[in-house]
């Protein structure tokens, strides 16, 4: 607009104003200049929908004092443009961000990450935030992206949250305590799904939680610090203890120390949040502590019980399994605190419904109290666990007759004890390990009775008979906390200081009575320890354990030996021999299987040998096959197989049927899988027929035998692979979908055990690659998305990386053949993704030096892969 | 202390208020810093409740720029507060433009004022489109461009304002008025750019 007629409009506009606004509109109309009275009519509808605009001269300097403060809002990052400074925390400050381009919709966070973190990227880095990335859960909000700014400055974006503080809001809607339980239990929910896919949060706290307006909790934050740890290699708060924002209140202390960083921190963490959330307290107050007493209070400093810190309207609530709950999240040790976040929702949920919770001092009559209220049937099992608490009480009056030196009624009343201690471990425990589900039950009375027998014990300390009486129940006490070979609770800490204390007293016992069985007594704790660290994959640990086995029985063997000697012996080379394997040191575990070998060969050559040696020596030779297999040596594995296979087909007289039909099935599964990988397609393909006929004849036969319909699926499944290895593909889908029914029904029957979870994976694997062959691209992509999150369980995934990674691999064939197929750009994202996880993963094996060659050719061909479907992606 | 660039400010200042516009650079160039040392003091003594106002901000500018030279008088108060109007937009403008704010089709984008005081502000304004408007304004009319200036960034009344400029007050409301709607508009992409 020229000067002259702004000048000319700026006159009319400030006329027109003067006029009243019902006259306004002849008054205009008496313009003649049309141009001209559009513009003014259009400046005086302007100034009516805002006179006050630019009145307010404050914006300004809000801007400035803005611009003094914060100097990032405005700024771009990527494409993301931050907004808005919503808060600042230990690890940055948050911004509201929106995204420039249309590529997505909506705003999100910004975590602008401290100058202390800053550099060049990191593969790791890159790995990490795939990983974190993949999180997709309801309760987590999600990482959308992360990346550095043009100068270098990290940052991560996440899914915006609208919602308040889990703190903040439980308080200002005076939520009632089952609410805030239940609250929190969506807060596991979300913990769990992290853990479950090796995320850890490692700073759990009201902060880092916001409720929705709907109610929902989501987890913010979720796996930063381990991003930033990846990038900066500095250990976040270990090291930030003194740090001002640092909230030390909800770290654990191995946190605070700089120890490893586990699940279990955030168990602990969970726990001070639920403290918070239980009392409106915070466990510690260590509001201005140097940060050596902070330390030093949460390392050492047991909490109040919440029950004491609450208001007295809800301390009665918490006194009990809610105290016991907080207190089990709390322990200083990760290895006493819950073993997962699901145990830990799962008291609650208990504690929710009335159930017995886990977390209790060993109280055998709360056990009494809770398990006969729960199992009806179990009622005269309990009436005997009430008599031993009567009898726990006897030895404190027991105890109390010794002071006054009223010593031979007092004999009795150990003698009673005695019997009564060594009942509970002995018949009655054995009795109510045949009730389904009863393990915690059993964990409780042994530890009971295991009370009873060290104090005993400590009173009587020159007793052999009751050194040995004490070894017993701790053996017992350990297969039930941790023995990988049976029904266990899984706390494999317990079962070790069981054992080491076995051990001890075995020690005792040989040091004071030297001879065979004091010895193999000897040998039989060193065994079940080195079990305990093979079940662990602490194979070093194993080794060392059963050396020690050997060195202890080999004495022995130049004498005659007897055969528990030889067999101990065998077992020992045996173990050996699984520990080398699981290692990849194929040659150090053939030379221990030969060893055992050799000496069941010889004692079987022997009329008088026990059908247990056939057996043990039928075991060897296939968990020798079995590392040969997994090394890929497949002509060494068949030949074992074959002989295992002879030998279950000649079973010693007087075998029951069961048991015979089981080893044949087993046999016959092993050499056709070897077979296989040597082209006798026809070969596997018959005896895999036969193995399924007798499988479902003992199906037949006892429907609820869960491993019997464990193997019948296994089975199906490698039927499944040799149809597909010869092109038949229509009964290769059927076999595997069947494999896949048969296992989906077990599992849910009976759900936990590794190698099932792995025979599972690897099921979907084989239907993955039957569709794959199929050009069913979806569907293949669907199962081998099954496999992975199958591999995901880390107790699967350990010995099995080579199965994991090809399921990576597979999914990313799949994907990227679908891609091809439909141009559908998310496909290809996600092969890429995969196609890297598996890549990563054969390196790695590369790098710990598991698996060398084979490692770094699947690695060099799946990068080949990857240059071909993203160049820019592949190194 | 370096020396006190007050002389050469008052120089500056008279040169510029007798039509010489090369000497608004140097002037800023003098302010500038002085504003913003005293905006950040501002900001780090501040409590919660406390905002720092425009005026007090430029007077304040003022009499320590003034108090460098205490032998002289040096009463360019109007002129000071049309030159410190120009700095504190050219600090904001400035600031917005570090901080990568650009252009995109549909209008600009960068700084969202008043995100803070929402409720007092009725309307967020865009600084980088803010100041192209006044460029645009200053060919159709400097004048009205100075007055927007003094009223938003240095926060003058319409009497202060005409002071500043030695126009009377009557004009000062006109112009203003006029200027801000015409503002408003070339923000709402009522009308094209030239």
């Amino acid at each position: 607009m020229t000067p002259e007629r702004w000048a000319r409009v700026t006159e009319l506009f400030d006329a027109a104003s003067q006029v009243p606004p019902a006259a306004r509109e002849a008054w205009l109309e008496a313009i003649g200049d049309d141009e001209l009275r559009a513009e003014v009519r259009a400046m005086l509808a302007s100034y009516d929908t805002d006179p006050g605009f630019l009145e307010q001269p404050l914006a300004a300097v809000n801007a400035l004092e803005q611009a003094v403060r914060d100097p990032l809002t405005g700024r771009r990052l990527g494409p993301w443009r931050l907004v808005r400074k919503v808060g600042q925390g230990g690890m940055g400050v948050v911004y509201e961000a929106h995204r420039d381009d249309d590529a997505f919709d909506g705003r999100a966070a910004v975590k602008v990450l401290p100058a202390w973190s800053a550099g060049t990227l990191t593969e790791r880095f890159r790995f990490e935030r795939r990983v974190l990335a993949g999180l997709d859960h309801p309760g987590i909000a999600r990482l959308i992206d992360a990346g550095s700014g043009d100068d270098g400055l990290p940052y991560c974006v996440m899914e915006f949250v609208d919602g308040a503080p889990i703190d903040a809001w439980c308080r200002e809607r005076s939520l009632p305590l089952g609410a805030r339980v239940d609250l929190f239990l969506r807060v596991c929910d979300a913990v769990a799904y992290a853990h479950q896919h090796l995320v850890v949060h490692r700073d759990i706290k009201p902060a880092n939680i916001l409720v929705t307006g709907d109610g929902r909790p989501k987890l913010l934050d979720f796996g930063i610090a381990t991003l930033l740890e990846a990038e900066s290699g500095v250990a976040i708060g270990a090291t930030r203890t003194g740090h001002s924002s640092f909230t030390p209140e909800f770290a654990s202390p191995e946190q605070v120390r700089g120890d490893r960083v586990t699940t279990s921190s955030d168990i602990y963490s969970l726990g001070v949040l639920l403290y918070v959330l239980l009392t409106g307290r915070r466990p510690y107050d260590l509001a201005g502590q140097p940060p050596l007493e902070v330390m030093r209070a949460i390392c050492e400093v047991e909490p109040a019980r919440a029950s004491s810190v609450a208001d007295t309207s809800t301390a009665d609530a918490l006194r009990g399994d809610l105290d016991n709950i907080v207190a089990r999240a709390l322990r200083k040790a990760p290895a006493e605190r819950y073993a997962t976040v699901a145990a830990f929702a799962d008291d609650l949920r208990a504690w929710r419904e009335g159930r017995p919770v886990t977390a209790v001092p060993a109280s055998m009559a709360y056990l009494a109290r809770r398990f006969v209220r729960r199992h009806r049937l179990l009622v005269a099992a309990a009436a005997m666990v009430t008599v031993a608490v009567v009898g726990g009480g006897a030895v404190a009056v027991w105890q109390a007759r010794i002071a006054r030196a009223e010593k031979a009624s007092a004999e009795a009343r150990f003698n009673d004890v005695r019997a009564l201690a060594n009942a509970v471990v002995g018949p009655l425990y054995d009795a109510i390990a045949a009730v389904p589900g009863s393990t915690a039950a059993r964990q409780l009375l042994v530890t009971e009775a295991l009370a009873y027998l060290d104090r005993l014990a400590a009173l009587s300390a020159d007793d052999l008979d009751l050194k040995a009486e004490l070894a017993q129940a701790y053996q017992k006490i350990g297969d039930v906390q941790g023995n990988h070979l049976d029904a266990n609770v899984g706390d494999v800490q317990a079962a070790r200081v069981s054992y080491g204390k076995l051990l001890t007293l075995r020690q005792a016992v040989f040091a004071a009575r030297p001879g065979d069985d004091s010895r193999r007594g000897l040998a039989q704790a060193e065994l079940l320890l080195g079990d305990l660290a093979l079940g662990e994959n602490q194979l070093d640990d194993a080794v060392a354990r059963y050396t020690r086995v050997l060195d202890l029985i080999t004495p022995a063997m130049k004498k005659a030996p007897d055969e528990a000697t030889m067999l101990m012996l065998a077992r020992a080379h045996g173990r050996i021999g699984v520990a080398h394997g699981w290692a990849g040191r194929t040659r150090e575990a053939a030379a221990a299987f030969d060893r055992a070998i050799a000496i069941l060969e010889a004692r079987l050559a022997r009329t008088d040998a026990s059908p247990e040696v056939n057996q043990s020596l039928a075991a060897t030779l296939s968990n020798s096959g079995d590392i040969y297999y997994y090394a890929e040596q497949f002509d060494e594995a068949l030949g074992r197989f074959e002989r295992a296979l002879d030998m279950a087909r000649t079973p010693p007289p007087g075998t029951p049927e069961s048991t015979v039909r089981r080893r044949l099935s087993q046999a016959l599964i092993r050499t056709a899988a070897a077979q296989k990988e040597v082209g006798r397609l026809h070969d596997a393909l018959r005896l895999e027929t036969e193995a399924i006929a007798l499988l479902e004849a003992a199906t037949a036969l006892d429907p609820k035998d869960v491993t019997v319909r464990f193997d019948l699926a296994t089975t199906r499944q490698n039927v499944a692979i040799t149809h597909l290895r010869r092109g038949e593909l229509d009964p290769a889908r059927r076999e595997a979908t069947a494999a896949v029914a048969l296992f989906e029904a077990t599992t849910a029957a009976s759900p936990g055990s590794r190698q099932f979870q792995f025979d599972f994976a690897a099921t979907w694997t084989t239907l993955g690659q039957i569709e794959l062959a199929a050009r069913r691209f979806a569907s293949s992509a669907d199962a081998f998305r099954a496999s992975v999150e199958l591999f995901r369980d880390p107790r699967v995934a350990e010995r099995k990386q080579t199965e994991r990674l090809t399921a990576h691999e597979g999914l990313g064939d799949a994907l990227s053949a679908l891609a091809a197929e439909t141009g559908d750009p998310a496909a290809a994202r996600e092969a890429v993704a995969a196609y890297t996880a598996a890549r990563d993963g054969f390196a790695a094996l590369v790098a710990t030096g598991a698996r060398t060659a084979p490692g770094a050719t699947r690695a060099a061909a799946i990068t080949a892969k990857l240059t071909r479907l993203a160049p820019e992606v592949a190194p | 202390m370096s020396s006190p660039p007050s002389e050469e400010l008052t120089r500056l200042l008279h040169e510029w208020s007798n039509g010489h516009s090369d000497a608004l650079p140097r002037l800023m160039e003098l302010v500038y810093p002085e504003l913003h040392r005293i905006a950040a003091r501002h900001l780090s003594r501040e409590r919660a409740g406390h905002t720092l106002q425009p005026t007090a901000l430029v007077n304040e500018a003022y009499m320590r720029l003034a108090q460098q030279q205490p032998g002289k008088q040096w009463n360019d108060r109007t002129h000071f507060f049309a030159v410190a109007a120009r700095v504190v937009r050219a600090v904001l403008v400035d600031h917005a433009r570090a901080r990568g704010a650009v252009k995109r089709g549909d209008g600009a984008v960068g700084v969202e004022l008043a995100e803070a005081h929402a409720s007092v502000a009725a309307r967020p304004v865009d600084l980088l489109d803010l100041d192209a408007a006044l460029v645009e304004l200053e060919a159709m009319n400097a004048e009205q461009s100075r007055i927007v200036e003094l009223r938003y960034f240095a926060g003058l009344s319409i009497d202060e304002t005409a002071e500043a400029l030695a126009i009377s007050p009557s004009t000062v409301k006109r112009g203003w008025l006029a200027a801000k709607t015409w503002i408003r508009r070339r923000l709402d992409g009522d009308l094209a750019a030239p």
